[in-house]
């Protein structure tokens, strides 16, 4: 940065105001940052299971010609993101994992559902008597009487800053039938 | 060109800091009025939009070498009277003494 070649002709001039255009704008990103960094992003949401079911299915996908535990849900499930989108929330990535332990696997976790919200959308999901949109698979035959518990997470993308990822403190827990329904 | 001399004008020094300054002023203005506008609008789009046009308007004040820019010329050093040898400039080689 030379104090004498700086401004001296046309195109350095360009220059110049270009590279200080950028900075304020990036100064402006860092501001947006720490200005929403007290506020938090919590969809305020409520569900339930109306239903369970549990199928001993041919597993057609792995090629092992073996029959895999299917669960089959019904469920409700209302999310009122209304107070969240604040203006460095560019968009929400919800989704519903389902958590169970059996003999097989301690920890054993199955997105069930899941959906983008962008800023500018409606920001209220409500949802009746919903399928699962992904299939409720086990990894075997371990999942009669399992006790199940559903839980609400959300990703986070920001304009600019941190990209977390939440998971809601509200859980239900129901648990799969005892035998197979069909 | 058809014996026309066409001359770009050019800043002094002056009229440089002078820019540089001028420049940093608009730039800083129209950053914070942006941030603050997004703020109340709750976009960062429109932030980026002021910005935008802070650019433009420091580009069209600060780059064009406008008159206020031109106000302290420096003086062209006198004329050397001096004349060269007519030897000197035959030989080609003593062109460095001057």
């Amino acid at each position: 940065m030379s104090p004498l070649a700086r401004m001296n002709n046309l195109t350095s001039r360009a220059n110049v105001i270009l590279a200080n255009s950028l900075s304020v704008l990036a100064i402006c990103t860092g501001m947006l940052f720490i200005s929403t960094l007290h506020l938090p992003v919590e969809p305020k949401f409520d569900f339930k299971v109306n239903e369970a079911q549990l199928r001993y299915q041919p597993d057609h996908m792995s090629g092992r010609r073996d029959y895999l535990d299917l669960a089959l849900l019904r469920y409700d499930l209302k999310i009122d993101m209304s107070d969240s989108f604040h203006w460095n929330v560019k968009m929400i990535f919800l989704y519903l994992v389902a958590e169970y332990t059996n003999e097989k696997n301690v920890v054993n976790q199955v997105v069930l559902w899941d959906k983008i919200v962008m800023r500018g959308d409606n920001p209220v999901v409500d949802l009746k008597n919903l399928r699962t949109k992904y299939y409720f698979f086990d990894d075997g035959n371990n999942m009669r009487g399992a006790n199940t518990t559903l839980s609400l997470h959300w990703n986070v993308v920001p304009n600019a800053g941190l990209l977390p990822n939440i998971r809601g403190e509200k859980h239900i827990s129901t648990v799969l039938p005892s035998d197979y329904n069909f | 060109m058809l014996g026309i001399e066409f001359r770009i004008p050019e800043m002094d020094f002056e009229g440089q800091k002078l820019a540089e300054i001028l420049q940093y002023v608009i730039l800083g203005l129209f950053g914070i009025a942006g941030f603050i506008w997004g703020y109340i609008c709750e976009s960062f789009q429109q932030t980026f939009y002021v910005v935008a046009v802070g650019s433009m308007i420091a580009s069209m004040v600060v780059m064009p070498p406008w008159p206020i820019f031109r106000k302290h010329p420096l003086p062209f050093p006198a004329a050397k009277t001096e004349l060269k040898k007519p030897a000197a400039v035959a030989k080609g080689k003593s062109k460095k003494k001057n």
